[in-house]
């Protein structure tokens, strides 16, 4: 089971770089990130009520549940999602791509840990410990080798 | 005037700051998930509110470019000498956020956050060899294989502790 769930992560991950190569080549046509990102959501917002009309059979009242529920869940997700891809766009042209992963990786990882440690957002507890801080630091070792050369 | 070095330390901030926000957004994400019982539907509600934000911040920044020329003109001529694939990029930002909703309370943050990292990693390595969809060809080498095996380790050890 769990070694599903592992792959499934990998292979999300695997996505990533395609949408950016071609959402960076949607830029160049359109001449601006911003509209690019823009377009970028709306597809994939129509794609999403798509695939949930077919999919998903309570759809009217797990709509409904949204009026119960509090502000920031609601808009939250899609905010913090929004202010990430501009700062990735305005960070690129001056730091550099290398440097722009590399701090933005760390974030993640910092507040990844963080989240773990402390068991926010209900996610189950799992303290910080040796082993897992050294595979934090292999992993940005890594990072930082493949941006290198 | 500031120094160059000083706006450095700015923007990395800004980077390291946003960056944390990161797995935020993703646990807020699976918050809405628990709140409505469909991961489909919590993606859908952050897409949404995405997709609005962003068109309020196009008509803020590019809106001379915007209303100069005619923009239906304008977006006819790219649609019309596009490739397809142009516009599927969004489709793969939905699966990236709906899986990392579903991923996320099962295996936590940490692993949620290392793994897609090194799938990127390794495909951005094949898009790279390969010099698809018109990026600059760079071979993989010793060091590059190098790099994946010590984030597969570092992947062990957070998997493992």
């Amino acid at each position: 089971m769990i070694i599903l769930l592992l792959i499934a992560g990998f292979i999300s991950g695997m996505t990533i770089p395609v949408q950016t190569s071609i959402n960076s080549r949607l830029g160049l046509q359109v001449k601006s990130p911003y509209i690019a990102s823009a377009i970028s959501f709306l597809v994939g917002t129509l794609v999403l009520l798509l695939v949930s009309l077919l999919a998903e059979p309570h759809l009217a009242s797990d709509i409904g549940l949204l009026s119960s529920i509090p502000w920031w869940m609601l808009i939250g997700g899609g905010f913090l999602g929004v202010f990430y891809l501009t700062s990735n766009i305005l960070l690129l042209p001056r730091l550099g791509s290398a440097l722009t992963v590399v701090v933005t990786l760390l974030g993640q990882m910092i507040m990844a840990l963080s989240i773990d440690h402390f068991g926010w957002f209900h996610v189950p507890v799992h303290e910080l410990n040796g082993p897992r801080l050294i595979g934090i630091g292999l992993m940005l070792v890594g990072v930082f080798v493949i941006k290198k050369y | 005037m500031k120094n160059k070095s000083s706006y450095l330390i700015i923007y990395m901030l800004l980077g390291l700051f946003a960056g944390m926000l990161s797995p935020i957004q993703t646990s807020i994400n699976s918050e809405l998930r628990n709140a409505v019982h469909s991961p489909l539907v919590a993606s859908l509600v952050s897409f949404s509110v995405g997709t609005v934000a962003l068109i309020l911040l196009v008509l803020l920044i590019e809106h001379r470019r915007l209303f100069k020329t005619n923009p239906l003109e304008k977006g006819k001529r790219v649609i019309s000498k596009s490739p397809w694939w142009l516009w599927i990029g969004g489709v793969l930002g939905v699966i990236f956020v709906t899986a990392n909703i579903f991923l996320l309370p099962m295996i936590g943050a940490a692993l949620t956050v290392v793994l897609a990292l090194c799938g990127q990693m390794v495909i951005a390595l094949v898009i790279d060899h390969f010099g698809w969809f018109g990026v600059p060809k760079h071979s993989i080498n010793v060091q590059r294989i190098f790099g994946i095996i010590v984030m597969v380790a570092g992947i062990f050890l957070i998997q493992h502790f």
